[in-house]
C-alpha cells in the first residue's frame, strides 16, 4: 500500500490493544471469538463513524465469525484497523474489504500461533523454568523463584511484544504485512527451539535422577531397578499413545502394589 | 474455613487468564503454583509443586477450538490441596502432591465439561448481539462480551469450592486413613513422574539429531554435577546460556 | 492412486491450530493440499497459507477438481497426503472428478444463519445434506471429529 497510513490517534490504537486482552471472554461455538473481536473494535468504531446508525452497522459487519490464536489476532486487528480506516477516508473509492482480508488471514495465524506459542516456546521455556525449581537446593526460596520469574519473563516479551505490536505494525504497513510473514521463517524457529529443548530436557533429566538417587528409594536394590523399570515402562506407554492422564493413574496402581508386597 | 472462600475466589480468578481474559500464563501451573504457596503461607511448597504439576502436563497442546480436560483448575486445586494435607495430615510433600494430583483431575474433567455448557451459552448471548446493538447501542456489545467472563468465573469458583471445601475433608480423612504400602507407593510415584514429561517431549523431537542432543548434554551435565561443589543452579543457568547460543548458531539448509 | 491419504477433511478454516499442531502430529503427513478455488485464486491467501509450512511437512494449494490429478503425479508417488476442503460441496465435486477417498472427516463448518448447529464446531443446512449423501452413497464414511483426541461421530446419526 503505497498511500500513507491514515490518521488513526494513539489513543484509539491503545484502546483497542487493551481490549484485545478480553478476545475470547465470550468465546462461543456459534461465531467463537466473534464478539471479542466486534468488542476490541469498538473504539475504532467510534473513531470513525459518527452516527448511532453507521457505527452500529459497521460494528455489526465485525460479529461475523471469527477464531485465532489470540496473540495473532493483534496483527488482524492492526491490519482491519488500517483498512477501515482507509475506507471511511476515501468513501467512494474501492477498497480492499476488511472482512475479507479478516477471514483471509485468522486460519493461517492460528496455525502459526498454535504451533509458535503453544507447540514450541510454552513447553521450551515451562522447561527451563520447571528445571530451575527443582535444581535448587530444597527450602532455599530464591534459586526456585528464578523458575517462574525466567517463564514468565521470556515468555513475556515474546506474547506482550506480539500483542502490542501485532496491532501497531499491522496498522502501519496494511496488507503489506503479508509480505513481511512470508519472511518469517517457522522451520528456523522450530529447530531453534528444538535444540533449545533437547539441551534442556537433558539437563533437567540429569538434575533429576541425580537428586533421585539421594531418595529413600535408590541406591540400593531393588529401589534404583525399580525407578528404572517404571522410567522405561513410561517410554513405551508414551510410544504406544496412552494419554498423560492414563498413564499416571496406571503407575500409581502399579507403584502401590510394589510398595504393597513390600518391594520398596 | 474462611480461606477456603478467598481462595476460592482467588483461584477462580486466576483460571479465567487460561482462555478468558488476558492469558498472560499466570495461570500456569508454576506460576499459579507459587501464588497459591504464598497465600497459603509455603511458597517454597508451591514452587515445587507447581513445577512438577507444570512438568506433568507440559506435553498437552490446547489447539484451537478445541477444549481440553482444563488442567488450569486441576493444577490449582493440587496445589493447595498438597499443601492443606502436609499441614494437617504431616504427611510427606511426595504422597501428599500425588494424592492431591490423583483427586483434582477429576475437578478438570468436570470443569471441561461445564466450559461446553458455558459456550453454549455465550451461543445464545452471541444470537442476542445483533438486536441488542439495534435496540442499545454499542454498550450492548460490553456487556455481552464482559459477562461471559462472569458465567466462567462462577463455575470456577463453584468447583474450587466443593474440592477445596466439602472434598477437602473428606481427602484428608481418606489420606489419613491411608495404610503405609500406599503412601510410600505414592511416593514412588513423585519420583518417577517427571520421566513422564521428558518421556513425552523426546518423543516430540523431529530428528534423530536433535534427539542425540539431549543424551550429550544429559551425560555432560550429570558428570558436572559429580565435580561441581557450588549450587546447581549456576550450572543450570550456564546450561540454559549455552543452549541458546548453540540454538542462535543453527540454520536450516 | 499413488499417494496415501492421511486424513481428507472439510473445514471451512482450511489451515488452523487443530490441523497444523493437532491432525499433523497424529498422522505426520508429508503434504497438507489446500484444495480449494477461492485461495488458488487469491494470492495473499495463497501465501498466507504456505508460511504455515514446517520442517515435517510442506503446504500445497489446488483446485477442487484438479486435486485428483495433482495426488496421481508420479513425483507425489508415496507421498502422505492431508487433504483439506472449505465445504462439503467441494468434496463431491472432486469426487465426481475422480479423486478416491474411502473416508471424510468434518472438522469445521461454521455457523450461519439458516444453518442449524448439529456439533460444537459444526453447523450444516439442506444442501449439505444432499452432499454428504452423495458421498454415502459412493460408500464414503464420513464422521465429525475436531481433534484426534476427540470420539469420531457417525454423520448419519443428523442427516
Amino acid at each position: 500500500m503505497s498511500a500513507p497510513a491514515p490518521r488513526i490517534k494513539t489513543r484509539t490504537l491503545l484502546a483497542i490493544i487493551v481490549r484485545s486482552f478480553f478476545l475470547q471472554s465470550c468465546w462461543n461455538f456459534q461465531g467463537m471469538q466473534n464478539l471479542g473481536f466486534g468488542f476490541s473494535l469498538i473504539p475504532l468504531v467510534k473513531a470513525l463513524q459518527p452516527g448511532r446508525e453507521a457505527r452500529e452497522a459497521m460494528l455489526k459487519r465485525h460479529l461475523e465469525f471469527f477464531n485465532t490464536h489470540p496473540y495473532c489476532a493483534s496483527i488482524i486487528l492492526g491490519v482491519v484497523t488500517r483498512l477501515e480506516a482507509e475506507a471511511a477516508e476515501n468513501p467512494g473509492q474501492q477498497t480492499l474489504q476488511a472482512n475479507q482480508v479478516k477471514s483471509g488471514m485468522m486460519g493461517p495465524l492460528a496455525a502459526l500461533g498454535d504451533m509458535v506459542f503453544w507447540a514450541m516456546l510454552r513447553p521450551a521455556l515451562a522447561l527451563a523454568g520447571v528445571s530451575f525449581v527443582l535444581a535448587a537446593p530444597a527450602g532455599q526460596v530464591w534459586p526456585a523463584l528464578l523458575g517462574p520469574i525466567i517463564f514468565l519473563g521470556l515468555f513475556s516479551v515474546a506474547h506482550l511484544g506480539l500483542r502490542v505490536g501485532g496491532v501497531l505494525i499491522g496498522f502501519h504497513r496494511g496488507i503489506d504485512i503479508v509480505t513481511d510473514l512470508r519472511r518469517f521463517n517457522p522451520q528456523l524457529l522450530s529447530r531453534r527451539i528444538g535444540i533449545f529443548t533437547a539441551v534442556m530436557l537433558g539437563a533437567l533429566g540429569a538434575i533429576y535422577t541425580f537428586q533421585s538417587g539421594a531418595t529413600e528409594f535408590a541406591g540400593r536394590w531393588p529401589g534404583t531397578g525399580i525407578l528404572l523399570a517404571l522410567s522405561g515402562l513410561l517410554f513405551l506407554g508414551v510410544r504406544k499413545g496412552f494419554s498423560a492422564t492414563q498413564l499416571f493413574y496406571g503407575l500409581i496402581g502399579l507403584a502401590v502394589a510394589i510398595a504393597y508386597f513390600g518391594w520398596i | 474455613m474462611e480461606y477456603v472462600v478467598w481462595l476460592s475466589f482467588l483461584g477462580a480468578l486466576l483460571a479465567l487468564d487460561q482462555a478468558m481474559v488476558g492469558q498472560f500464563m499466570i495461570s500456569q501451573p508454576l506460576i499459579a503454583g507459587a501464588l497459591i504457596g504464598a497465600l497459603l503461607g509455603d511458597l517454597p511448597a508451591g514452587l515445587l509443586v507447581g513445577a512438577m504439576l507444570q512438568l506433568i502436563w507440559i506435553g498437552v497442546l490446547p489447539v484451537g477450538a478445541y477444549i481440553p480436560s482444563d488442567h488450569t483448575i486441576s493444577s490449582g486445586i493440587a496445589t493447595a490441596l498438597t499443601i492443606m494435607l502436609m499441614r494437617q495430615q504431616g504427611g510427606a510433600l511426595g504422597a501428599c502432591l500425588i494424592f492431591a494430583l490423583a483427586v483434582a483431575i477429576p475437578a478438570g474433567w468436570l470443569s471441561g465439561k461445564l466450559d461446553v455448557v458455558v459456550r453454549h451459552f455465550n451461543s445464545r448471548l452471541a444470537r442476542q448481539a445483533e438486536p441488542w446493538l439495534n435496540q442499545y447501542g454499542l454498550r450492548s456489545i460490553d456487556a455481552i462480551n464482559l459477562s461471559g467472563l462472569i458465567t466462567a468465573f462462577i463455575r470456577n469458583f463453584v468447583i474450587y469450592l466443593l474440592w477445596l471445601g466439602p472434598l477437602a475433608i473428606l481427602f484428608g480423612l481418606v489420606f489419613g486413613l491411608l495404610p503405609l504400602p500406599v503412601t510410600r507407593g505414592l511416593g514412588l510415584v513423585f519420583w518417577v513422574l517427571p520421566m513422564l514429561p521428558l518421556a513425552i517431549l523426546f518423543d516430540m523431537l523431529e530428528k534423530n539429531s536433535i534427539r542425540c542432543l539431549v543424551v550429550a548434554a544429559f551425560a555432560l551435565i550429570w558428570v558436572a554435577l559429580g565435580l561441581w561443589s557450588g549450587q546447581a543452579v549456576w550450572l543450570l543457568a550456564a546450561t540454559m546460556v549455552a543452549g541458546a547460543l548453540l540454538a542462535a548458531r543453527s540454520r536450516v539448509r | 492412486m499413488s499417494v496415501h491419504f492421511v486424513l481428507t477433511r472439510i473445514d471451512d478454516r482450511l489451515i488452523h491450530g487443530q490441523v497444523a499442531v493437532g491432525w499433523v502430529k497424529a498422522t505426520t503427513p508429508d503434504v497438507l493440499l489446500v484444495a480449494d478455488d477461492q485461495v488458488l485464486q487469491n494470492p495473499m491467501q495463497r501465501s498466507l497459507m504456505e508460511i504455515t509450512a514446517t520442517p515435517a511437512f510442506e503446504v500445497k494449494v489446488c483446485g477442487v477438481q484438479e486435486a485428483a490429478e495433482v495426488c496421481d503425479r508420479a513425483e507425489w508417488k508415496g507421498k502422505r497426503v492431508l487433504l483439506l476442503f472449505s465445504s462439503a460441496r467441494d468434496v463431491t465435486r472432486a469426487v465426481a472428478a475422480g479423486l478416491p477417498v474411502r473416508e471424510v472427516n468434518v472438522g469445521g463448518m461454521r455457523y450461519s444463519p439458516g444453518k442449524r448447529q448439529i456439533l460444537k464446531a459444526v453447523a450444516i443446512d439442506q444442501q449439505d445434506v444432499a452432499h454428504f449423501k452423495q458421498l454415502l452413497e459412493k460408500n464414503i464414511r464420513v464422521s465429525i471429529q475436531m481433534v484426534p483426541t476427540d470420539e469420531p461421530v457417525d454423520i448419519r446419526k443428523y442427516l
